[in-house]
């Protein structure tokens, strides 16, 4: 039996989120759908930041 | 008055007719008028007494005197003047009884014999600074003052000699001697050795050094084991500040560009008066007035306020980039951390308005940082985290190495340090693994991934606290309070 974490195991009432493994898939595609726009923002002000650091002299 | 004027450690006692002036005659080879002043506008508010120790061999003046001031015609000497501050009148017999004085030590500060800056390695103990409001990150240092062990805590101060180094090396010394200092995975490095540190990544020579870029500062992080990060105020914009901030809160220094000059924050002050005017949901950083900054062209431990007029000439607004070192093993940096916290708080299913009526009826404060779980775990039971389940939970659970954190609270609570839950993170996750969120406590329900935790897919369990959860302080150990 492979070992769990003890709060879990002594049933302190904890429950499923998640209905079922279609609606958690559900859940995680459609969040990650609205993460992505700002990370591909994210992605793209490192570049900048980075091309940006090549160019900051310090004297 | 004087003790043993003529030793190898006389002990400068400020009283009518001795002061800084005679410590400086103590060690007239050594320290200049400008040096200090600097020590003076750092110490002077709480030094009566300075322990002045001759033929001291650093090893930092020591590593950039043999690779690079030897090889001049006119030589400096290759020792340094220790100076050891006290904030009470010392004698001789006291200096070599740790107990008699380690409580009013307030640190040392190497001086060298080079120009025109004279400061060498300097540790000023926090205790000097008690009352300035300010959180800040911090190290520890013993010292042998002739056998006598003495211990300081502060922020690494040096600056540049003007040929080895400058201003960019300064600022990186002063970050990795911190790093080195607190923790043993990072190795101690020597002003000359960080000049190497950028020798691939040059075009003509190393030195005497005309500075770095920060692309320069970066790759030399690397090298000392970093995975360093860097932001552009002209990218960033609106989040520049917020995004310094955070690291700052998260324990992480940063080396600060500012215009033809680069500086290191270690800590930050908030006006917590300011929760009162909270509209909606704010980041902590919108109270955040000032940094405490090292700049090496003056002295340590300086303020630098938001719209400046501080002790640094500097504001806000003059920060135009920053790097910040991170550990090899932190893979989401901030900006991404705080776009996936705040589409969790907006979702249908695991936000605010879903979950949490408590949180949803009013304002809302958020906190983030990064911190090791062997810290945090370590605060859970001083912490009580609202409810005797989440605490044993935590407690339990395997996490990862390092976790981003978001604490939730309303302005009343933060106001008293307090919050009301978190969102947990998994900071070793690739940015695009939307399902790295390890725990959403609420005060009404706990979710927790056990998927994860065991090492197998995400797995969330949802855990009923609403008949015991109260408002519990927040985490404080990245900083110490000053």
């Amino acid at each position: 039996m492979s070992p769990t974490v003890d709060v879990f195991c002594n049933n302190h009432g904890g429950k499923k989120f998640f209905s079922s493994n279609e609606d958690y898939e559900a859940f995680r595609v459609k969040f990650g759908e609205t993460l992505r726009p700002e990370l591909e923002k994210n992605r793209e002000a490192r570049r900048q930041s980075e091309e940006a650091a090549r160019m900051r002299c310090i004297a | 008055m004087i003790h043993n004027p003529k030793s190898l450690l006389p002990v400068v006692i400020f009283d009518e007719t001795d002061s800084w002036d005679s410590v400086r005659q103590c060690c007239s080879d050594y320290l200049d008028q400008p040096g200090q002043r600097r020590l003076e506008a750092a110490l002077s508010a709480n030094t009566k007494g300075v322990a002045v120790e001759h033929h001291y061999i650093d090893k930092d003046y020591r590593d950039t005197f043999s690779n690079f001031h030897s090889k001049r015609f006119s030589t400096p000497v290759s020792r340094c003047v220790r100076l050891h501050f006290f904030n009470r009148a010392v004698s001789p017999d006291e200096l070599k009884e740790t107990a008699s004085i380690q409580g009013n030590y307030l640190g040392y500060s190497v001086i060298r014999p080079t120009r025109p800056n004279s400061i060498g390695r300097t540790l000023i103990d926090f205790k000097n600074y008690t009352g300035l409001g300010v959180y800040v990150c911090s190290c520890r240092e013993k010292v042998s003052l002739q056998g006598t062990e003495l211990e300081v805590e502060g922020f690494p101060f040096i600056s540049q000699d003007g040929d080895a180094t400058v201003c960019a090396q300064s600022a990186l010394w002063m970050t990795a001697r911190y790093y080195s200092n607190r923790y043993s995975l990072y190795p101690e490095t020597y002003p000359f050795q960080l000049t190497q540190l950028s020798k691939d990544y040059s075009i003509g020579r190393l030195y005497p050094s005309t500075g770095l870029t920060m692309w320069q500062l970066g790759e030399s992080l690397r090298q000392l084991g970093f995975s360093p990060l860097a932001y552009s105020r002209s990218t960033y914009k609106g989040d520049f500040d917020r995004l310094l901030y955070t690291y700052i809160e998260s324990g992480i220094p940063v080396i600060a560009g500012v215009p033809g000059h680069v500086i290191a924050i270690f800590g930050h002050t908030s006006d917590l008066s300011l929760c009162s005017r909270v509209t909606g949901a704010v980041f902590s950083s919108e109270f955040c007035t000032a940094w405490a900054v090292n700049d090496d062209n003056t002295s340590p431990c300086e303020i630098l306020l938001k719209g400046g007029g501080g002790q640094s000439k500097f504001k806000f607004a003059s920060i135009d980039s920053f790097i910040a070192p991170l550990a090899e093993k932190v893979f989401l940096s901030a900006e991404n951390f705080e776009q996936v916290v705040v589409k969790v708080l907006d979702n249908s299913r695991i936000g605010v308005k879903a979950l949490s009526p408590e949180l949803d009826k009013g304002s809302l404060v958020l906190r983030m940082y990064l911190t090791t779980v062997r810290s945090y775990k370590k605060q859970l039971a001083l912490r009580g985290m609202g409810n005797a389940l989440v605490q044993k939970t935590y407690r339990e659970l395997p996490l990862p190495h390092f976790i981003w954190v978001c604490e939730l609270s309303t302005p009343v609570e933060y106001a008293q340090g307090k919050i009301l839950g978190e969102i947990i993170w998994d900071a070793t996750r690739n940015v695009w693994e939307t399902e790295g969120w390890i725990a959403i406590h609420y005060p009404e329900t706990l979710l927790i991934d056990v998927g994860s935790a065991l090492n197998g897919s995400q797995e969330i369990i949802n855990f009923d606290l609403t008949t015991e959860s109260q408002a519990y302080p927040m985490y404080r150990s990245n900083l110490k309070e000053v």
